[in-house]
């Protein structure tokens, strides 16, 4: 039993956990922008799905990862916007619009890759240009360090950027302090002449900038293909990663570490006998209960802060 | 005339959702295809009404959806947006198919009702388990359902491939030891398609008619007023949740002793989004269901088919329930405002006056 | 130049169909402070949130520095030098109160907000008026006093001259009154223009220059302080009414049916709304509770009714203890509840009468067949009695109740609970909010009740409701029995007193009338 866990538990899971952990900790800090804003984002799936399309085409027709990643981006806008659209402006209720954007996404990419690759489920080809990964001569042979932080996909070196840009943004900026307001108070942002409905506008479609990167990452960084429903839920996983976390960047990115850290000792464990469906099935399980932990302390602790009710005259 | 009116603008939003979606799709074959969008549309309706097998797997197709679509107004009637029906239909089939394989010997009418009372014990357990979390600790409902969703369809697969597997290539489970009769041979379809309508007309005719429909009524659209005459609105939401799992649990056991014989690999995959699809189409009206039931039924059975024949690609036919719903979901969209313009009316009156 | 800097002339508001302000009008000197008084619902916060650009105005003219102001918003007045500190607090629970303070107008050091500059203006603000804030607590752990301190810095940040206090006491200690007063007579010192709205006369004859007086959306008129009293003041805000014609039936009081035995309870924001509230109702006597709205009633209704927790003390119904009861297991020992919202609490508008009627019985028997099938022919016969008994219109039982008018809505309400109403009935502001007739049949039915042995707890802000229907009658001051009197005791003038916090020596003394 030991001797499994000290064989599975090395450095290099580090670095495997952070690969897969990478495309959920995207999708969280997608949906923590708007969480941010009070919107709970659950079209970051399809945004996801239609970023990592993009991301491939853009990657394969133009030969350069960067336009792929970029146009990955600007397509998870382009859904975002619509969301924003129908939500705010035309009053969709956000699940439901978000559910039947989710579906729509997963047949359009389904249809689009038959239509413009004339392929069925994946896509897979040379000259996808792939994101690079950072090789680091001087890091080679320390060990630990040169084990963990050496080749590095450039998306993962910016995934660690993001995530301090965000708390920055979230806490220091000005935008960012409005936003928080708009999200936990709208009547006392509207009070104070915040423009509410902008706000929300522009958390959603920065939020899709974010769900968007995380797809293009996803198919070329993290696989360098596209496959039809390759994300797999795991927009839904980095929802529950940011619910885990509150909305605040680091913690968000903290829930989706863990979804990756058990995604990879799942699939280690897959050699010494751990059928590889449980261990699939397994992080999801498990972000689930650290998310409901989490929930049921949160819970604890608020009914504890209550004061007590005075009953004596004073 | 105002009455004509008045019906224009109940109608007019669905119209001119169905008129954008089919717009848009067509302008998706136009541009990616060279077929016509009609022919498309001729063969998507042959591949899926003509012939005993098109219309026996599309009713089979319809069953499930119909359950499922059930299942998703029970909850909504209760407030829940309940994600979860795809999990609960995959262990409702996962444990009718290892009581209907381990339970060889027993006779088949006593098997088959205990398969099925197994995916429906099974169902309600799975749909109980976001519930409580939500009720009593607020953790968000649609995201446990996803997640509870990939843990289903994961164990699914761990029976299907390892304990259960049947000895053959495909990748499916031993067949159940017992199965109900086929009503529509060569079809899958089976007398599991009249449960479904009993279940249906039942589910009808119990939301206005029995005590427990109309509590459930009343919690969904005033629960402080429930609250207030003596209801408890939490435990009328839990039983609801406990139902829609139940329904779902159900379906998911007749898809296994009714439908297929055995549990075959991924096949649950889509089948809860296609409910739910179908129930949101219909705004959550159960006596609408078959309709929208029917046609989402009809774009998953008949587009292999159109595929084949006319090479337009199947996944459209997602593509335009999926586009049709985005757009349905907008409320305002398409819809006279009569408050903006009773507004625009006074300013405009006012300016007449100055 | 006019003397004034708001001048505030002939302002109409409606909301839907609901008239908030008509003939409102309103005027501020530099350096003053004037009151705007009135009961709950009388117009006064819609006329200020109207003067702070919250709503556009549908007539009438705003001037503020002799400047009209049209197209007013929140920013534009702003602008102007117009603040608001509400009644619900505009703070954001989970910043900081310097970062609740700067939102809006963040002062800026490149990308990132300047918080050390903040600081030291918002400790400026602090110094000179002389305010207690603690700048990097969040807002949730801080008091309502020290909240209240933060709006009123807020607005001053932001610039203001003319700074509007919405009911700034209602959730005060006295020991936070003190202090807030302190800090308006700096405001004042310091040329700043103050608008105080309030319902309480102590509070407003201590710190008013001048006060103003709303009814019913209307104005009444203004007075200075100097040349009033607290008696005249409320004469102008509750004014005579008309009694409506009722015959106080025969009172043959039996066994307690009620008893309230020290409770208190919580309420939406306050610790201990209700302090230590005693009483006890007889059947076949209607007692009445008579107060300020907000004073404590709504609380008061929700604990006997199970509706909400009672912390301390206990409750009894016909002997028994109902304390924390459930809702259903009080209403199956035979107690009935007329609830004050009736568009939240009283009916599901969006269902039939029928239904609606049968709603608090639908575990009965008469209303079930075979144990969970309705039956509905009960519920349609029922409705039908009920309709004709109470007349309710239209007649039509199977029409959704969000179609009918507040009067007849109000019916419904009343024809189900007075019906389930076996030894116990609590009505809370039975006839707010309706047309006289539908008034005066309910106050009629609450009389049928009480003919026959039932005992009914009447809670009314109308004092003439109260004393028309009432055996006896309690005052709820701040959440406390202010005092307890018989029927033939009570007169507008010693119950007007009472719920205005005086005690009633004062009016013995004064008490020509």
């Amino acid at each position: 039993m030991f001797e499994i866990l000290g064989k599975v538990l090395t450095p290099s899971l580090l670095y495997a956990a952070i690969r897969t952990a990478t495309p959920v900790i995207y999708a969280a800090l997608c949906c923590a922008v708007t969480m941010q804003a009070g919107i709970l984002n659950i079209g970051t799936e399809g945004i996801m799905l239609m970023g990592a399309w993009v991301g491939v085409a853009f990657s394969y027709f133009s030969g350069s990862w960067i336009v792929g990643v970029l146009a990955g981006m600007v397509a998870g806008m382009i859904i975002a916007s619509i969301l924003a659209l129908g939500s705010i402006k035309y009053r969709a209720a956000m699940p439901a619009i978000c559910t039947g954007m989710n579906m729509l996404i997963l047949a359009f990419t389904r249809f689009l890759l038959g239509a413009v690759f004339n392929v069925n489920g994946t896509f897979a080809d040379p000259k996808i240009n792939a994101i690079p990964r950072i090789h680091l001569a001087f890091l080679e042979g320390i060990p630990f360090i040169g084990e963990v932080f050496n080749d590095w996909c450039v998306t993962e070196i910016l995934m660690i950027f993001v995530v301090i840009v965000l708390a920055y943004v979230f806490y220091k900026t000005r935008w960012g302090l409005r936003l928080r307001a708009v999200g936990k108070n709208e009547l006392a942002a509207k009070s104070v002449g915040i423009n509410v409905v902008k706000i929300q506008y522009q958390a959603l479609i920065f939020s899709g900038a974010l769900g968007g990167l995380a797809g293009a990452h996803l198919s070329l960084g993290y696989s360098n293909m596209f496959v039809q429903n390759m994300t797999n839920n795991r927009g839904f996983v980095g929802l529950a990663s940011m619910w885990f976390g509150g909305g605040d960047p680091a913690l968000s990115a903290l829930g989706g570490f863990i979804f990756g850290l058990f995604e990879s000792i799942g699939s280690r464990l897959q050699p010494y006998g751990l059928p590889s469906q449980l261990s699939l099935a397994i992080p999801y399980a498990i972000i689930l209960i650290i998310l409901a932990i989490a929930m049921i302390n949160k819970k604890r602790v608020t009914e504890k802060k209550k004061k007590p009710v005075i009953t004596q005259d004073v | 005339m105002n009455k004509v009116l008045n019906f224009w603008h109940k109608i007019q939003k669905i119209v001119l959702t169905v008129l954008l979606a089919l717009a848009l799709s067509a302008l998706l074959i136009v541009v990616f295809t060279d077929e016509s969008p009609v022919v498309a549309i001729l063969a998507l309706l042959h591949g899926s009404l003509v012939g005993k097998l098109n219309l026996g797997t599309t009713l089979v197709s319809f069953s499930t959806i119909m359950l499922c679509g059930v299942a998703f107004i029970v909850a909504t009637k209760a407030g829940f947006f309940n994600t979860g029906l795809e999990g609960d239909l995959a262990v409702g089939a996962l444990a009718a198919t290892i009581v209907g394989i381990y339970g060889e010997g027993i006779p088949a009418p006593l098997l088959i009702i205990l398969c099925i009372l197994a995916g429906i014990a099974a169902g309600i357990i799975w749909s109980m388990i976001p519930t409580i979390l939500n009720v009593y600790y607020q953790v968000n409902m649609i995201c446990a359902c996803y997640m509870l969703n990939m843990v289903a369809i994961y164990l699914c697969s761990f029976f299907v491939l390892g304990p259960l597997k049947a000895p053959i290539a495909n990748p499916q489970s031993y067949d159940v030891a017992a199965t109900l009769p086929k009503i529509m041979k060569p079809s899958k379809l089976s007398i599991a398609f009249y449960f479904m309508l009993i279940i249906w007309i039942f589910a009808v005719w119990a939301f206005d008619h029995t005590t427990f429909g109309q509590k459930l009524k009343t919690v969904g659209e005033n629960p402080h007023f429930a609250k207030f005459a003596g209801m408890n609105p939490a435990r009328i939401g839990m039983i609801a949740m406990a139902i829609s799992g139940a329904v779902c649990g159900f379906a998911g056991s007749i898809e296994i002793v009714g439908n297929y014989g055995n549990f075959q690999e991924g096949f649950v995959i889509g089948l809860g989004g296609k409910g739910l699809l179908a129930a949101m189409m219909v705004k959550s009206n159960p006596k609408l269901l078959p309709v929208s039931a029917f046609l989402v039924a009809m774009l998953s059975s008949g587009a292999l088919y159109m595929q084949q024949v006319t090479g337009v690609s199947k996944f459209i036919c997602d593509t335009i329930a999926g586009l049709f719903i985005v757009i349905f979901t907008m409320e305002t969209l398409f819809k006279y405002d009569e408050n903006a313009a009773a507004l625009k009316l006074k300013a405009k009156e006012r300016k007449n006056n100055v | 130049m006019s003397q004034y800097v708001v001048e505030m002339t002939n302002i109409e508001k409606q909301f839907g169909k609901v008239r908030a302000v008509t003939n409102g009008q309103f005027n501020l000197k530099k350096g003053e402070l004037h009151s705007l008084i009135g009961e709950n619902g009388a117009g006064k916060s819609t006329m200020m949130k109207l003067l702070f650009g919250m709503y556009p105005i549908d007539s009438g003219e705003i001037k503020v520095n002799d400047a009209v102001i049209a197209n007013n918003s929140p920013s534009i007045a702003i602008s102007h030098g117009i603040g608001m500190v509400h009644q619900e607090f505009m703070l954001v629970n989970e910043l900081t109160v310097l970062e609740n303070i700067i939102l809006g107008f963040e002062p800026m050091k490149g990308s990132r907000i300047d918080f050390e500059k903040a600081r030291s203006t918002v400790q400026e603000y602090i110094d000179k008026y002389n305010m207690d804030v603690q700048m990097d607590k969040r807002i949730d752990q801080i008091s309502v006093g020290e909240a209240q301190r933060v709006e009123i810095i807020k607005v001053l940040a932001r610039g203001a001259d003319i700074i509007i206090l919405d009911e700034p006491t209602g959730v005060l200690t006295p020991q936070e009154v003190r202090k807030l007063f302190e800090v308006l007579q700096n405001l004042l010192n310091d040329g700043k223009s103050i608008i105080f709205i309030s319902h309480k006369l102590n509070e407003v004859m201590e710190i008013s220059d001048r006060i103003s007086v709303m009814r019913r959306g209307e104005y009444i008129g203004t007075v200075n302080k100097a040349e009033t009293n607290e008696k005249e003041l409320a004469n102008m805000m509750v004014g005579r009414e008309v009694f409506l014609d009722i015959d106080k039936c025969a009172t043959k009081a039996g066994d307690r049916v009620l008893e309230v035995k020290n409770i208190w309870t919580s309420g939406e924001k306050e610790l201990s709304k209700i302090r230590n509230v005693s009483f006890d109702v007889r059947a076949g006597e209607i007692v009445g509770i008579a107060g300020v709205d907000g004073n404590g009633q709504s609380e008061l209704a929700e604990a006997i009714a199970g509706l909400r927790k009672v912390e301390s003390g206990s409750i009894l119904l016909d002997h028994e203890d109902i304390t924390n009861k459930s809702p259903k297991e009080i209403r199956l020992k035979g107690f009935a509840h007329i609830p004050e919202d009736r568009n939240k609490m009283g009916v599901n508008k969006a269902d039939t009468v029928a239904n609606n009627l049968a709603a608090c019985s639908l575990d009965e028997t008469q209303y079930k067949k075979l144990n969970f099938i309705l039956n509905e022919s009960a519920i349609l016969e029922n409705a039908k009695q009920k309709v004709e008994k109470f007349d309710i219109r239209p007649t039509d039982p199977k029409i959704r109740v969000s179609t009918m008018s507040g009067g007849n809505m109000q019916k419904v309400v009343v024809a189900r609970e007075v019906s389930l109403a076996q030894k116990f009935l609590l009505a809370s502001q039975p006839t707010r909010g309706i047309d006289i007739g539908a008034i005066e049949a309910i106050r009629n039915i609450l009389q049928d009740a009480k003919a026959k042995g039932v005992g009914v707890l009447l809670i009314s802000t109308e004092l003439e409701e109260v004393l028309s229907l009432s055996d006896r009658i309690i005052v709820l001051y701040e959440g406390k029995v202010a005092g307890i009197m018989n029927a033939e005791e009570a007169n507008e003038d010693n119950l007007g007193v009472l719920m205005l916090g005086g005690k009633l020596e004062d009016t013995a003394k004064g008490g020509s009338h």
